[in-house]
């Protein structure tokens, strides 16, 4: 088995307009890495592509050593956001087609963190308010064995408990080899567990630090961050 | 716990552990919480929580049962060394802050005594 | 069970789920229809004048089943395209181009299973109706007899037509489905392909009309091309002579159109063919 995640040299365009450029990106096995960028930097196409769902890019994605985009769904669980049901579906209803379709999916891992997340399974879609929902989307793609797990922005709009609890059930329920993305522009709240961070900028990825090597530069995350967005604002 | 994020974190995770046997909330020769257990209560990375755990079971403040965790060591000559360098770091920070305020080391000690007398009755 | 096999169940449960809905309103409208039609209606079958409420009410549901038939076959195909351009439906482990027939060949089977229903129901409303009307009864029992009777007339060329027939019906089923993904998929490809300011959502009407002038004049470039594609739809209006070799014509080049037009939708499908982005 390879690498969670090796990309290399990938461009995709849409609209005749570049979304990324020449990337590379290697992630080792258990880690967890922030992929940080502005809004519209690329982060939510970068994980599309990797799971397959953006077509027509160019370069080589590979994740656990597989290149196919069917051998790729399999070994990564993608935050989606459940567009796929009518709203008025139950949660059980959901779990149900996760069982069928996934079969690395761990029903009694679910259950805990529905527990965990304090969620009913008779509630339906409709009922669920925004953080609820994001920790029903992150209680799903956790309930699934696999090496890579992608969590695009999943703490955007949510409070503050509903954040902890999020972060609480990374640490608790990763397993020891597999990696996590999680994408955010926005790092503060975060940072603690990081192992590493990735940062787009100019379409491309411009730095890839470990966080405890920043931190002996007697530097914050969050100040190493800025500092790239605040160069270009000088420039 | 809250950590400051430009220091490594294993740094703080470690002081946080000496502070917890030496006050005692860590007994010696009694287990300490998993490694997990660890991460999710300081909210930090698991690797992180690893990599402190491992310099102080090389320090010998720690050492490892296999298959059953991590204990607190029952030296105690090692235990008051520690305590001694807790000490000593919190007198440095101490005495360095009052340095930057142009105060000097006689004055220190004779502003320590006052301050010991009056303010503590 | 393979995940050919697992994502079929799941789609054909999706695609299922409004069918009882659908044949409750049309049970309960028929039967207002005939209720308030009751005095003043009259049903011919055979050439024998009926106006038994039962026999209005099975006559309104038959007649009634090709509308709702219709309807469910325009569910089956929208359905078919929310789901191709699904995230949550796109991230399942499954290889592109079976997903693709998964998806077309689960909407044939919904339809195929409506009209098992929608039979199963007209043969109940016909026992209820056998047996509340005499004058049904017995031309019922006529009817048989005759069919009976030209049973033993049938030849191989009256059954080549019968099965021609269905076999025809189910490929233009499946065309309509192939057809729609290709305007869908082509349309779409074509909007991420052209720059920014020429991809808003009404832009993709002319999209669809661009592709179908350009497929259209394509075809009629080539007057062979369009004699050959038009034969099945010629034959189905009756412009052909009619005779079994068309028909046998017929049915193998609109196997030949399915297929082609089978292969196109993959190739968009797995290569160019984007989910939405599920936020």
């Amino acid at each position: 088995m390879g690498n969670p995640l090796e990309i290399t040299d990938l461009v995709y365009k849409k609209n005749q307009k570049k979304i990324i450029t020449n990337l590379d990106l290697t992630l080792k096995p258990g880690k967890i890495v922030a992929l940080l960028g502005e809004n519209g930097a690329g982060k939510t196409t970068l994980m599309r592509i990797i799971s397959g769902v953006a077509k027509n890019y160019r370069g080589t994605v590979k994740v656990a050593g597989f290149t196919k985009e069917a051998d790729r769904k399999g070994h990564l669980s993608f935050t989606d956001g459940l567009t796929g049901f009518a709203n008025s579906t139950k949660i059980s209803d959901i779990i149900k087609f996760y069982q069928i379709l996934y079969q690395d999916f761990n029903l009694k891992q679910f259950e805990q963190l529905r527990e965990f997340m304090n969620l009913k399974p008779d509630l339906r879609l409709s009922e669920l308010s925004k953080g609820m929902k994001e920790k029903l989307v992150v209680a799903l793609t956790f309930s699934r064995r696999v090496d890579l797990y992608l969590l695009d922005e999943p703490f955007s709009g949510i409070d503050a408990m509903a954040r902890k609890k999020i972060i609480k059930s990374i640490i608790l329920w990763k397993q020891e080899k597999s990696t996590i993305l999680v994408s955010d522009h926005f790092v503060n709240e975060i940072a603690a567990v990081l192992d590493e961070v990735v940062i787009i900028k100019n379409k491309t990825v411009c730095m890839q630090k470990s966080t405890e090597a920043i931190r002996a530069d007697n530097q914050s995350v969050e100040e190493f961050y800025e500092s790239f967005y605040q160069r270009e604002e000088d420039e | 716990m809250e950590f400051k994020d430009n220091i490594p974190i294993y740094l703080q995770i470690k002081q946080y552990l000496y502070r917890q046997i030496i006050t005692g909330k860590l007994k010696p020769g009694k287990k300490i919480p998993s490694v997990r257990e660890l991460a999710v209560q300081l909210t930090v990375n698991v690797n992180t929580v690893q990599r402190a755990l491992q310099q102080m079971n090389f320090e010998g403040i720690l050492y490892t049962k296999r298959g059953e965790g991590n204990f607190v060591t029952e030296d105690t000559t090692l235990l008051e060394k520690t305590k001694r360098e807790l000490i000593n770091a919190e007198l440095d920070k101490f005495v360095q802050s009052m340095n930057s305020f142009g105060v000097s080391d006689e004055q220190i000690l004779k502003s320590l005594t006052e301050y010991l007398k009056e303010e503590r009755k | 069970m393979a995940i050919f096999n697992r994502y079929f169940t799941v789609l054909f449960r999706l695609k299922t789920k409004w069918i009882s809905l659908l044949l409750i309103i049309q049970t309960v409208a028929s039967f207002a229809m005939s209720f308030f039609n009751f005095n003043n209606g009259h049903v011919y079958i055979n050439r024998t004048i009926f106006s038994n409420f039962f026999t209005l009410w099975l006559t309104i549901f038959v007649l009634s089943a090709w509308l709702f038939t219709g309807i469910f076959y325009l569910t089956t195909c929208f359905q078919n395209e929310r789901v191709s351009g699904n995230q949550t439906w796109r991230l399942v482990p499954i290889d592109d181009k079976k997903l693709y027939f998964d998806n077309i060949l689960s909407s044939f089977g919904a339809l195929l299973f409506f009209v098992i229903l929608e039979i199963i129901c007209a043969f109940i409303l016909s026992a209820v109706t056998f047996t509340f009307d005499s004058q049904f009864h017995t031309v019922i029992i006529e009817m048989f007899a005759d069919i009976g009777r030209h049973l033993q007339q049938v030849d191989l060329e009256i059954m080549f037509n019968f099965f021609g027939a269905i076999m025809m019906t189910i490929l233009c089923a499946f065309f309509g489905y192939f057809i729609i993904s290709f305007l869908n998929y082509s349309s779409r490809a074509l909007l991420d392909f052209l720059p920014e300011a020429l991809s808003k959502a009404y832009f993709r009407v002319i999209a669809v009309f661009v592709i179908i002038l350009v497929a259209w004049l394509a075809i009629k470039a080539s007057d062979i091309g369009l004699q050959i594609i038009s034969f099945p739809f010629r034959f189905m209006i009756g412009e052909t002579t009619g005779t079994n070799d068309d028909l046998a014509l017929a049915l193998i080049l609109m196997l030949v159109i399915n297929l082609l037009f089978w292969f196109l939708d993959t190739i968009l499908f797995s290569k160019f063919f984007e989910a939405r982005e599920g936020k």
